[in-house]
């Protein structure tokens, strides 16, 4: 079945507007003066041509690419639109053109690719009398429409909002509130953060608030970054603990081939997963830094033993 | 040689300034010289012992250098297009309305279900059948609601008023067996009555006009001015141009005036034409007041008859020009378009001449498209027979005036000034045509012109046309020329646009 056919859950959906719209004068009779004024910009009716051209590409017996103006026709109910394609599959208008016929009321007009419509979708995002065409394909064609993806936009900005708030979520997890203004932080990770992105702040409160600042400025390349930091730290002390670099001792993170304690966790019970967190983050503060060159000297040669066994 | 507008016989002197700038050419000097003392006209005279071979030369050739060849231009393209007397006005400020066809139609925001049959449901009212700032739309308690195309009807039990642009309105099915249906995208009749028993009491509900659009139209004022130096002195530039007039009789007469007056008319029917068939009214404040205001804010102008079918409202249909109009499978469907609103169905198709010729070859088609038989078809016809040419060699192309379908009629008009480029013609315009109402157009029921003009103002104050002369001799600084200005106010108004349409020609790569 071919995949125009197929039925999609979530059909794609535009809306379209005139590019040629202007003031008219006339007024809605209730809106004169309010920041609702309703005035006519546009025909009550445009009826825009179900032909034209698109940017068409054959390739050649050398396999070169030639491209050139194919001429389209949108009909109703078929989704096929090349004119060419068209002929050789039988595929005519009907006889009653005014069903083929594109109508766009007071401006705008939304369609959406489904049923009868796909073909009338596919036409309005091909045709050069789309606006956006002349950009990608210079031509002379009148620019009659212009293409406002709302279901794009819509998402786009939808997934701003929640990359913001992931990374709002995380940076929640840099402190615990204990009561009314008391609140413990992680040092060593709003250190490493601090360090990773040059944020400078004297405290941990105007540390953590300079962080959340930057991640709401710029939250996908915040997460993107300290998801990284946080990953390539874990994934070191893991490697380190499976190739018995170091080991866990209690709360004491020692390394296994000599006598010499990495960093005591605390006096907590913690599990495992915990200590390998706890472990990474102290890697990445100042502080860790000269351990954590040491750690990943040793796990490199550990790395080369393990290949060469 | 046609008779000249202007005579040559000098009776007054004076200069125009513009004419020597723009004819100071060696050629064109040698050709018109009319000093005898100097110059080639003087050797010519004196070689041939004739001191007026200077005179006659340029009473000779003055009309076929100065007057060029070739149709003059139509100014006056649209004005005298639309011959009407202007409207008067009383105010500076005036109105119309339009665009207010009653619809008593209405549209649910989103499809709707009842839970069973019999069964209430609830629905809300798209925005754009709201009136009065969202406050008002047309369902009312006890009006029946009818699904038209399924003869299906619902009775409205609560209209619930509380968000503007939202209101949620309550049907029961009025049959036991239906269960309520309510479809988006679908139009639904309002029937603004109540069904009553055998005795009942008043309820009073506000019911809800169609609004509509209303228009200020504002007027604009053009002036030009002239101004001609005289100067006794010198030879065919101090020539002023007699316009030759004709009394009842139709005797000719001399009348005196200058190019430069003339041209400033010319220049006044120049401005109120273009606007009137394409201008918008100016909005820019820096040109209304200010420093540089140039208008005021009551002259800012209106919208010509473009604009306002383009933006206010008409039908716009947009055809290839490179395969030109199709009246059936173009003409059709704005029929049809027109029937479903009840609109006009008589049209003045106002045309330039490429649009006729793509009409003529796409109608030449039709024919032969249908397949009912090629000789019922004359596109062309041979005029052998009448002009006696044995070898019927003379061919006509048949064109089209005129169509009539159903009851739809068409008259084509070659509005000749859309192909002049020299003017207001291009190759846009030349494809252009602009369907004109010849009906439907009315105010109170009677009958308007769809395009108006109007002189407004009390007792003609503001002038529909006003031209005067100073002879700038008699007044101090007793300067040695005459000026004049021309001006004239103006306002025009396009009658229900959304009669109008405007097959307008696109291109498609």
């Amino acid at each position: 079945m071919p995949k125009d056919f197929e039925l999609e859950e979530k059909p794609k959906v535009i809306f379209i507007e005139l590019v040629d719209q202007q003031d008219s004068g006339f007024i809605q009779e209730d809106t004169q003066g309010l920041p609702t004024q309703v005035q006519l910009r546009a025909p009550t009716v445009r009826f825009i041509p179900n032909e034209g051209r698109r940017r068409g590409v054959k390739v050649d017996d050398k396999g070169k690419k030639i491209y050139y103006n194919e001429a389209i026709r949108y009909i109703k109910n078929e989704t096929i639109i090349s004119k060419d394609e068209q002929k050789r599959l039988g595929i005519e208008p009907s006889p009653e053109k005014r069903e083929d016929l594109i109508p766009i009321e007071k401006g705008y007009a939304t369609i959406v690719r489904e049923g009868a419509a796909v073909g009338l979708f596919d036409y309005i995002m091909d045709v050069f009398y789309n606006e956006d065409n002349h950009l990608k394909h210079p031509n002379k064609a009148t620019k009659i429409f212009r293409v406002l993806e709302v279901d794009k936009q819509a998402e786009e900005i939808n997934e701003q909002e929640m990359i913001a708030a992931d990374a709002l979520t995380y940076i929640a997890t840099l402190y615990d509130k204990l009561g009314k203004n008391q609140y413990k932080y992680k040092e060593d990770k709003i250190n490493a953060i601090c360090e990773l992105f040059a944020i400078v702040a004297e405290t941990m409160p105007t540390k953590t608030y300079a962080i959340i600042q930057f991640a709401k400025k710029f939250p996908r390349e915040f997460l993107v970054k300290v998801q990284k930091l946080e990953q390539t730290a874990i994934t070191e002390v893991i490697h380190g603990l499976e190739l018995s670099v170091i080991r866990f001792e209690k709360n004491m993170a020692e390394y296994v081939s000599k006598d010499k304690v990495i960093k005591s966790l605390g006096t907590g019970t913690y599990s495992k997963d915990k200590q390998i967190e706890m472990l990474a983050d102290y890697f990445r503060t100042p502080d860790g830094n000269t351990a954590y060159t040491e750690f990943r000297a040793e796990l490199e040669a550990a790395k080369e033993k393990a290949l060469k066994n | 040689m046609a008779t000249p507008v202007f005579s040559n016989a000098p009776r007054f002197c004076t200069k125009p300034l513009t004419l020597n700038q723009t004819l100071d050419l060696p050629h064109f000097n040698v050709m018109t010289e009319s000093s005898l003392e100097n110059g080639s006209a003087y050797n010519l005279a004196n070689a041939c012992q004739d001191p007026n071979l200077g005179t006659t030369f340029i009473l000779n050739v003055i009309h076929q250098v100065i007057r060029c060849g070739g149709r003059p231009m139509d100014l006056n393209f649209f004005m005298d297009l639309f011959p009407n007397t202007p409207y008067p006005v009383t105010t500076k400020r005036w109105f119309n309305h339009y665009v207010c066809d009653p619809d008593m139609n209405i549209f649910a925001a989103a499809t709707v279900v009842g839970s069973g049959p019999g069964a209430a449901a609830e629905f809300q009212v798209l925005r754009q059948n709201h009136g009065a700032s969202g406050t008002m739309s047309l369902p009312g308690i006890g009006y029946t609601l009818m699904d038209k195309d399924n003869m299906v009807s619902y009775t409205i039990t609560n209209v619930d008023t509380t968000i503007n642009y939202a209101h949620k309105v309550t049907v029961v099915p009025n049959s036991a067996t239906q269960t309520v249906q309510i479809n988006a995208n679908t139009a639904y009749l309002i029937i603004p009555t109540r069904m009553v028993g055998g005795y009942s009491c008043e309820v009073i509900t506000n019911k809800l006009s169609s609004l509509g659009y209303s228009q200020e139209v504002n007027p604009l004022r053009l002036r030009s001015d002239w101004e001609v130096t005289i100067d006794l002195l010198r030879g065919y530039l101090d020539k002023i141009q007699y316009a030759v007039i004709y009394d009842y009789q139709g005797n000719p007469m001399d009348s005196w005036d200058v190019y430069e007056a003339q041209q400033a008319r010319e220049s006044l029917r120049i401005g109120l034409n273009v606007l009137s068939f394409i201008g918008t009214p100016t909005t820019n404040n820096t040109l209304i007041s200010g420093i540089n205001a140039t208008i005021d804010s009551t002259h800012t102008g209106f919208y010509g008859l473009v604009p306002s079918i383009k933006y206010g409202g008409g039908v716009v249909y947009d055809y290839r020009s490179s395969t030109g109009f199709d009246l059936e499978a173009d003409g059709e469907p704005l029929f049809l378009y027109q029937d479903s609103l009840k609109r006009t169905k008589k049209f003045m198709v106002l045309h330039g001449l490429a649009f006729a010729f793509g009409l003529n070859n796409r109608s030449t088609k039709m024919v032969a498209r249908q397949q009912v038989g090629a000789t019922m078809w004359e596109a062309f016809k041979r005029l052998g027979t009448l002009t006696g040419d044995k070898w019927e060699s003379e061919v006509a192309k048949l064109g089209i005036r005129s169509y009539d379908y159903e009851g739809f009629g068409l008259d084509f008009k070659l509005w000749d000034a859309l192909s002049d480029r020299r003017y207001i013609g291009s190759d846009f315009y030349s494809n252009l045509a602009i369907m004109v109402p010849e009906e439907g157009v009315t105010e109170n029921g009677r009958p308007i012109n769809p395009i108006e003009f109007y002189q407004y103002g009390q007792n003609g104050w503001t002038g529909d046309y006003e031209e005067f002369y100073v002879d700038q001799r008699k007044q101090s600084p007793m300067c040695e020329k005459i000026s004049g200005f021309c001006a004239q106010s103006l306002a025009m108004a396009v009658h229900c646009p959304q009669l109008f349409m405007l097959l307008n020609p696109v291109t498609d790569a």
